[in-house]
């Protein structure tokens, strides 16, 4: 990956660059993508500081792909999009789900992944998984959540239970309160089931993927004047899709390919 | 505690990012603080409108806010400006912009500070100074000074220790500070808790130090009462 | 020969009340003049006039020589900071430097007003705090000084300068009543050594005693002047009367 600057945009300083600091001049490279470095295994800080994950391996992959120099910004989630209206960075590549309400103020590319959701349960768990199956069953998701919206809508007839976060949906889970659990299938598989209190659960059913509830999947964003970037980018993910690149960086981190969900 | 030792480095360096904005923003302040509270104490009706207008918008916006506005609309700023004479943007750099933010809210604190200790200074003991015919300069370092950090320490040290904290927003547009690094972190280990314990354990370090040294300070100012 | 001290026709106004309608006053080196009047007849004023802690609208004040004319417009910093250099002040609240220590108070003004070396200053600090009985107090702080030692640390202070006129405001005013004599005994010793003092002050018989002259002043003009003897024997003016009528009691 020649050409690719994978320096943090503010790794943190030693007093003696303080002054340099300052009066930073604008970055030389043909493209600063806002990343967030909070979303394990998307997009994490390494102990060595250096941003890591499957966001920015895609982005280092996209950047060789389209022979451009690329500088990652790291920016926290709730600044993101300000950050790449006000010049600050070129395109966002967090994770962030396409949705109505994004495309009012940004653009989008087409997907690079598009994860699905999926039903978690205590192994040995029998009931059919349909709306009468459900029927009198606790199902327990985060408020507020595209999974809240697609158990109201779909298994209507299951005991809804909500939480602030995802967090205390496995905790629950785990006490027993929740017969099962609704929820991103990547997120459960990694902060969940991989880790010692996921012992003894599973994911049951199938993975969900529908547009009406899920979106059309995790999108690169720019601004509204880009197009040319835009279409750029959406090229080069088609790209590295049909050269390979796409499945190596894929199965570093998952089982199974992301893009379709 | 091995995922702790094993981010100890790269957490130190989100200390050193916290303890050094904290410190240049005090010093911003303090510069800030001061000009405010001459304005408002000694300066034309302009200088007193726009000192009482600095005090109470600044005071009146939450932090993160404040920061926000730096950042972005300061990055516009500058691009309109440079624009204007034919040159190229400068970056607003995150920590630029940080140290600005927090010394710029924590100056407006500081003015009230700075204003109640100079008015504590007793003016009898100016008025001597002028009688024995000091120069203004003189008057103002040996005589006033003392006595107005003296006032002002306490309520020096309370904003020091509430900027500090303050310095966690910074992680908001980009530093890598304490705060910021340890939630992340946290969140990659699955173990946000003991990272948590970590970050409260530095603070209270910072705590500590600063309380012993203000403490020293207070103890020299206090010679005479 | 030029009078030590001599104000001419100083005018003050606070607002829209006259204190001083144009007070004259002179004193010959070696004359203690004591300043009396009813509270609000412009005494302290016309004190605080002469070395420009009030800025007065009209008037001319010359100590030892060094003349300075007052009124609107520009003056001369530097000049007024000569004009005080020469004058000493007492305060009625001492006025002490809470955070320097009684020797840091004495040689502050001598060593970057007058110039002298810090050897020399902490010498003629030393000489004075001797003179006004203090001579081991030089490393105390104020607070831990009685309001008699505090007063007496104060006139070291403005002695320090070697002024060519002490003025004392009230000095004995803000003090407990056993503490009076040691302040006034201080004083009584300048005025025996010569120095040229204006004096405000309540204390009638110290007046009587010490003074070459009483000016008694009212709402702002000087009402009558004279020798002690004459002025306390046999006032002239029927408000002078009335006034030493109500200090008696």
């Amino acid at each position: 990956m020649t050409g690719v600057s994978t320096a943090m945009a503010r790794t943190p300083i030693a007093a003696a660059a303080l002054v340099a600091a300052f009066a930073l001049p604008a970055a030389a490279q043909d493209l600063r993508i806002c990343v967030e470095g909070a979303y394990p295994p998307f997009s994490q800080v390494s102990d060595a500081g250096e941003l890591e994950g499957f966001d920015i391996d895609i982005a280092k992959a996209l950047c060789a792909e389209m022979g451009a120099s690329c500088e990652m910004v790291q920016t926290e989630w709730d600044a993101i999009i300000p950050t790449l209206e006000e010049g600050k960075c070129d395109a966002i590549l967090a994770s962030m789900s396409i949705t109505e309400e994004r495309k009012q103020r940004i653009d989008f590319t087409g997907k690079y992944y598009q994860t699905a959701a999926s039903f978690v349960a205590p192994e040995g768990f029998d009931a059919e998984i349909t709306d009468a199956g459900l029927a009198g069953k606790t199902v327990c998701v985060q408020r507020g959540s595209i999974h809240q919206a697609f158990i109201e809508g779909e298994f209507p007839s299951a005991s809804l239970v909500l939480y602030p976060t995802q967090d205390e949906v496995y905790l629950d889970l785990t006490s027993g309160r929740c017969d099962a659990a609704m929820q991103d299938s990547i997120a459960a598989q990694d902060g969940f089931l991989n880790t010692p209190a996921g012992e003894g659960f599973a994911f049951v059913g199938p993975a969900y993927s529908v547009p009406r509830y899920h979106g059309e999947g995790a999108g690169i964003g720019v601004r509204k004047s880009d197009t040319e970037l835009r279409d750029r980018l959406s090229a080069a993910i088609l790209a590295i899709r049909e050269s390979g690149v796409y499945k190596e960086i894929n199965d570093a981190y998952f089982p199974f390919d992301v893009y379709d969900g | 505690m091995e995922a702790l030792i094993g981010a100890g480095p790269l957490l130190l360096q989100g200390f050193w990012v916290t303890v050094s904005v904290a410190v240049l923003a005090l010093a911003l302040a303090s510069v800030l603080g001061a000009l405010a509270a001459a304005a408002r104490l000694g300066g034309g009706p302009v200088g007193r409108g726009a000192a009482a207008a600095y005090s109470t918008v600044v005071r009146g916006i939450p932090d993160l806010v404040t920061i926000l506005i730096i950042y972005f609309a300061g990055q516009r700023l500058v691009n309109a400006l440079a624009g204007a004479v034919g040159l190229e943007g400068v970056d607003v750099s995150a920590y630029a912009a940080g140290v600005l933010a927090i010394g710029f809210i924590y100056g407006a604190y500081l003015a009230e500070t700075f204003r109640g200790a100079w008015l504590a200074v007793p003016r009898g003991q100016i008025e001597a100074g002028v009688a024995l015919g000091l120069s203004r300069s003189r008057l103002l370092w040996r005589i006033a000074a003392p006595q107005l950090m003296r006032h002002a320490l306490p309520g020096y040290a309370n904003v020091w220790q509430v900027l500090v904290k303050s310095t966690a927003v910074v992680s908001v547009i980009g530093l890598s500070d304490l705060v910021g690094l340890a939630l992340k972190v946290g969140r990659r280990e699955r173990d946000p808790f003991t990272f948590m314990l970590a970050v409260l354990v530095a603070y209270l370090l910072i705590t500590a130090v600063s309380g012993w040294a203000l403490a020293r300070a207070e103890k020299r100012l206090a010679r005479g009462t | 020969m030029e009078p030590q001290l001599s104000v001419r026709n100083i005018r003050k106004r606070f607002g829209l009340v006259e204190v001083l309608k144009g007070v004259s006053l002179e004193a010959a080196r070696g004359e203690v003049i004591a300043l009396i009047g009813a509270s609000g007849s412009g005494k302290s004023t016309l004190l605080r006039c002469i070395n420009l802690l009030e800025t007065p609208e009209a008037g001319e004040v010359s100590v030892g020589g060094e003349r300075v004319a007052l009124g609107a417009g520009r003056r001369d910093a530097a000049a007024l900071r000569r004009l005080r250099a020469r004058v000493g002040f007492v305060f009625q609240s001492f006025n002490l430097w809470s955070h320097m220590t009684v020797l840091e108070n004495l040689v502050e003004a001598p060593v970057h007003v007058l110039g002298l070396s810090a050897a020399a200053a902490t010498q003629r600090a030393e000489a004075l705090l001797a003179r006004v009985g203090l001579p081991d107090k030089a490393h105390a702080y104020p607070i831990q000084l009685s309001g008699g030692q505090q007063q007496r640390v104060a006139i070291a202070r403005a002695l320090a300068m070697e002024p060519d006129v002490l003025l004392f405001d009230e000095p004995t005013s803000a003090l407990d009543p056993e503490l009076v004599g040691e302040v006034l005994g201080v004083m009584r010793d300048l005025a025996a050594e010569g120095r040229t003092m204006l004096i405000v002050t309540h204390e009638m018989g110290f007046c009587r005693e010490v003074a070459s002259r009483v000016v008694f002043l009212h709402q702002g003009v000087v009402e009558e002047e004279g020798p002690p003897a004459t002025l306390f024997g046999a006032p002239k003016s029927e408000r002078l009367r009335q006034f030493l009528a109500r200090v008696r009691d």
